[in-house]
């Protein structure tokens, strides 16, 4: 993968040309000077697993991580990100081969409308990276960032949870896309 | 298409302070720092950002270290809330913990990953909870400017009114430093919250000295709905020096309370609800404090 943003949309004279790496791969594109990683990724480079939900900073949908750690990416500034590796939910897993906590939220009943999916995701795996051992406790009190309508959370916690007890038994640190 | 809340012509990263201080310089109030960003993105979703031209962006300068002098921490201007919070757990988790209270009640993580301490005190909004804190621990704050020495400010000062901090015409935050505070110490901060990314009503942060079981010396800022800025419940400050330090004298001093704050109402909750908050977050407050100070 190679994707450059689309030349000939929205240029002008404030153009900034950013390079990253997104989910393993350099990729290089143009920006507007003030313009979200979130608006980068998803208008720019066509990678829309990412949503725009609040785009205030407070629900959490828009979650990424930028070396490792989770950000919203709705307020990160996408020149800020300039040599840094981002990760986003369309690295975790391929349709056949999910991520341990992919496949630990569909069997568990944590997905139900699914968008705030992408974002607890990369929480989620930005927590398991951070700390092997965190508990059900521990990952209700760190998604406090990660709004979800649905499922009224218990459903999600126990899933990532029990997701953990998988990965701490095969040696995964929640890395699926480092 | 992008998606584009507010466009600057600019975006720049200066490599020195130096620079920094010349491009404030040269372009006044068209030019704004930004560090963490989130108090921006919220000026310029709330279509804020008035004349500004230039975002001049300060987190690639070495802004972002923690030094120790012997029991002064010196901690720069872009140093995440997420840094602050793994220094202090890996070197005076008991002694500080009033700071870590506070960061952990800053709820979201990815906030805390990528906010500032320098911007959440240049913000000077008595809703931040990290700036709260700092004002127990009397911390101090050092500016500069193009032509001026490097200042250094008591952080109450520093907070001149909503929004407004003592930031004169062209100059940059560059650290806050405060003192450890001592052994037979302990402090505790809490708030009071709707939800978890909104303004808390209150928030409460203390420092208490016990010595043969009272009260030697005790520092309390409040913030939140409570007025203009962070502001030190020194009434009951005084009411509890020398006092013992049982429940009864704590609840009886946190009543003069509504002496040093006049606690505003609006849609999250009505002044004589935040009063009654105060009273009982500065006791759960003390309470903690003292047990954490033995």
């Amino acid at each position: 993968m190679n994707r450059t943003g689309p030349a000939d949309t929205g240029r002008g004279a404030n153009d900034r040309l950013l390079t990253l790496v997104v989910n393993g791969d350099p990729v290089s594109l143009v920006v507007k000077p003030y313009e979200s990683l979130n608006s980068a990724l998803r208008d720019r480079l066509n990678l829309t697993g990412t949503k725009r939900g609040c785009d205030a900073g407070g629900c959490g949908t828009c979650t990424v991580r930028v070396d490792g750690q989770a950000v919203y990416s709705c307020m990160y500034p996408a020149l800020r990100a300039e040599g840094r590796s981002v990760a986003t939910v369309e690295g975790l897993g391929d349709a056949g081969r999910p991520h341990p906590l992919q496949a630990a939220l569909v069997e568990g009943g944590g997905v139900q409308c699914g968008y705030c999916t992408p974002g607890v995701l990369m929480a989620g795996c930005a927590l398991y990276a951070d700390d092997p051992d965190i508990d059900a406790d521990g990952l209700a009190e760190e998604l406090a960032g990660n709004l979800c309508r649905c499922t009224g959370y218990v459903k999600l916690i126990e899933a990532l949870a029990g997701a953990g007890e998988q990965m701490r038994g095969n040696g995964m640190r929640g890395n699926g896309n480092d | 298409m992008p998606t584009l809340i507010f466009q600057p012509e600019d975006y720049v990263f200066p490599a020195s302070l130096d620079e920094v201080l010349g491009i404030l310089d040269s372009e006044g109030a068209a030019a704004q720092i930004i560090a963490g960003g989130t108090t921006i993105h919220e000026l310029a979703f709330r279509k804020g950002m008035g004349e500004v031209r230039t975002l001049v962006d300060v987190t690639r300068l070495p802004l972002g270290e923690i030094a120790v002098t012997g029991e002064r921490l010196h901690v720069g201007a872009t140093v995440s809330f997420t840094q602050l919070a793994r220094h202090i757990r890996s070197t005076q988790p008991r002694r500080l913990a009033l700071l870590t209270d506070a960061i952990a009640g800053i709820r979201p993580m990815q906030i805390r990953n990528v906010a500032t301490v320098g911007g959440s005190i240049s913000s000077s909004l008595p809703f931040f909870d990290l700036p709260a804190a700092l004002v127990v621990l009397d911390a101090e704050v050092t500016t500069r400017g193009i032509d001026g020495p490097t200042r250094t400010t008591p952080i109450e000062q520093f907070f001149w009114d909503f929004f407004l901090p003592d930031l004169r015409f062209g100059e940059v935050l560059t650290e806050v430093a405060f003192t450890t505070p001592p052994a037979d110490s302990g402090g505790a901060f809490m708030k009071f919250e709707t939800n978890s990314v909104d303004w808390a009503l209150v928030s409460v942060g203390v420092q208490a000295r016990v010595q043969g079981r009272r009260f030697t010396d005790v520092r309390i800022a409040l913030g939140g709905g409570i007025g203009r800025k962070v502001t030190r419940a020194t009434t009951v400050e005084q009411a509890l020096l020398g006092e013992p330090t049982t429940v009864d004298r704590i609840e009886r001093a946190a009543r003069a309370v509504s002496d040093d704050v006049r606690a505003f109402s609006d849609f999250r909750g009505s002044a004589e609800f935040r009063n009654h908050l105060l009273k009982v977050y500065i006791t759960r407050c003390l309470v903690q404090a003292i047990a954490r100070a033995r």
